[in-house]
């Protein structure tokens, strides 16, 4: 269990946190909400005591370990990827380091016989003779190859680097399990490992993370943070998302009928109050209109976009028709003799590994690339839209302000205000544009 | 007045998605949409994929993206392509069911 007593932040005058009390307990997973700067990340550093905060403290049993996801992925450059691991227990790896270093003595007096009797039992206390199957397990779960495990961490990519720290993370059963989005850079598969041993982990689990999949599956507790405040609700993330917007409308409903009420009593005062007869009348509302606090609508740190795709026409009969198309880049096949039909009201995902491949398709079925062979045909009636991973060569004109930007993609007979309300539903405040 | 040369990458994927929106288009093609977005942009991109009533050819790593909009799944790969009327959950299982298939067979070969 671990508990944040009174914790306040605050950097110059934005306020982070205030008086934030909370309590996680063990067998709950708590995926941790916010919109993006609440201070998702910052708490979680200050649960693992990274962090100071101005007030407060956080307190947690006596004998429980925290363990969190580092993001350094330099941290271990010099170290194996077996030692980085064990690592994840800092005891551990320090008892295991000692015996080594003990049993390569060539004069082991009667003294070190008694230190090494103490380092294997506490040793053994810690599982240490587990902890090398226990690394590999982890290990294979996350897709790190065996012929990987004695190599140093520097000369890792990415992509294995970030999980050999998850597997650090997880290793050694920690009471406490801090990760900040732990999901990124996994592919599929890794994931669906990663929520199953969460899944089964018996102790606190703390998760930052925009995979709503992923806090679906894993998460029994939604921690919101907002106002400053952390609210925390059982359930996992659609759970939240659905009770939040039902509890959002329903407070705008009530706050409508209020300010319905208020505009009818200052009417009525309005048309009465020069009315000597009605005076009377008129001096009782008012003070019925004093009374009545129109409960604003909190202003939430929480920010929707209002996405809407909406089509000139529909599409007719004809929409795609792709016929033996392939295409090599720097020698690799990224497909061949590919031929595909789309369908009206499909929508269709392009899935498994090679996200090159999916990427060169679109490519040339916008026209940004040519294919080797074969050919394609968009329907007549169809206009394509295209939203490209990189997106870099749509911003090279350095002087454009947002307005100007946007006029480049729309009819020149649009006034500003149509553009400008679109960079709105984007939440880009006006004074920005 | 912000000049587009100072964006961030969550600003611009906001302006790439300001541009769909304003094409009209009739069929859309996204590739990794949800790149540097946060959980609320997230959210709100995935109720209008969902809700858009024409022809959508996208690839995303979010599964939640993936399972409530897909009604046809491609797989590329090598040797040709992979192609389903089905949402992706219903493909997951069947792979999975196809792939223990088929360590159950090369299990029985050994045996």
């Amino acid at each position: 269990m671990i508990t944040a007593a009174n914790i306040s932040l605050a950097y110059g005058k934005r306020i982070i946190f205030k008086d934030v009390n909370i309590k996680f307990t063990p067998g709950n997973c708590y995926g941790l909400i916010g919109a993006n700067g609440a201070g998702k990340s910052t708490f979680l550093k200050i649960m693992a005591g990274k962090l100071e905060p101005d007030n407060g403290n956080i307190s947690k049993g006596p004998r429980e370990r925290i363990a969190m996801l580092n993001q350094d992925q330099f941290a271990f450059d010099d170290y194996t990827v077996f030692n980085t691991v064990i690592m994840g227990h800092k005891k551990l790896y320090k008892i295991m380091a000692e015996r080594e270093i003990l049993y390569a003595k060539t004069d082991f007096n009667e003294e070190d016989g008694i230190r090494s009797g103490e380092l294997e039992a506490e040793f053994g206390e810690m599982n240490g003779y587990e902890a090398e199957s226990e690394a590999a397990v982890l290990l294979n779960g996350l897709g790190v190859p065996e012929d990987m495990r004695q190599k140093k961490m520097r000369e890792l990519d990415g992509s294995d680097k970030v999980r050999v720290l998850l597997a650090q993370a997880l290793f050694g059963n920690p009471d406490i399990l801090l990760l900040d989005e732990p999901t990124n850079h996994l592919d599929l598969k890794t994931i669906n490992w990663l929520e199953y041993f969460l899944s089964r982990f018996q102790n606190t689990v703390i998760i930052v993370s925009h995979d709503r999949h992923f806090l679906n599956q894993v998460c029994t507790h939604m921690a919101d943070i907002d106002y400053g405040k952390i609210q925390v609700y059982v359930g996992n993330y659609d759970f939240w998302y659905q009770a939040s917007s039902l509890r959002f409308h329903q407070k705008e409903t009530e706050s409508k009928k209020a300010k319905a009420k208020a505009e009818e009593l200052k009417e009525f005062i309005r048309r009465f109050s020069s009315n000597a007869s009605k005076a009377k009348q008129a001096t009782s509302r008012k003070k019925l209109l004093e009374k009545l606090t129109i409960d604003e609508m909190p202003v939430s740190s929480r920010k929707y976009p209002y996405i809407v795709f909406k089509p000139e026409r529909p599409c007719g009969d004809i929409i795609l028709e792709i016929n033996g198309l392939s295409k090599e880049i720097d020698g690799i096949t990224m497909f061949k003799d590919l031929s595909l039909t789309v369908n009206k009201g499909d929508k269709i995902a392009f899935v498994g590994p090679n996200s090159l491949a999916r990427t060169t398709l679109f490519q040339i079925l916008t026209g940004e690339l040519k294919a080797d062979q074969g050919s394609f045909r968009w329907g007549i009636t169809i206009s394509h839209a295209y939203f490209p991973k990189e997106n870099n060569a749509y911003f090279n004109d350095n002087e454009l302000d947002l307005v100007g930007w946007l006029r480049q993609y729309a009819s020149p007979k649009e006034h500003e205000s149509f553009i400008r309300g679109f960079l709105g539903k984007m939440l880009f405040p006006a004074k920005r544009q | 007045m912000k000049k587009t040369a100072v964006l961030s990458g969550g600003e611009r994927v906001r302006c790439m998605l300001s541009r769909m929106m304003l094409s009209g288009a009739n069929a859309l093609l996204l590739d990794e949409p949800t790149n540097h977005l946060d959980l609320e942009s997230i959210t709100s991109l995935n109720n209008a994929l969902t809700a858009f009533p024409e022809v959508i050819l996208f690839a995303s790593h979010d599964h939640q993206i993936v399972s409530t909009v897909a009604n046809r799944i491609i797989e590329i790969t090598p040797d040709g392509i992979t192609d389903v009327m089905m949402d992706f959950d219903t493909y997951l299982a069947m792979k999975d069911e196809s792939s223990s298939k088929t360590d159950n067979y090369i299990a029985s070969q050994a045996a």
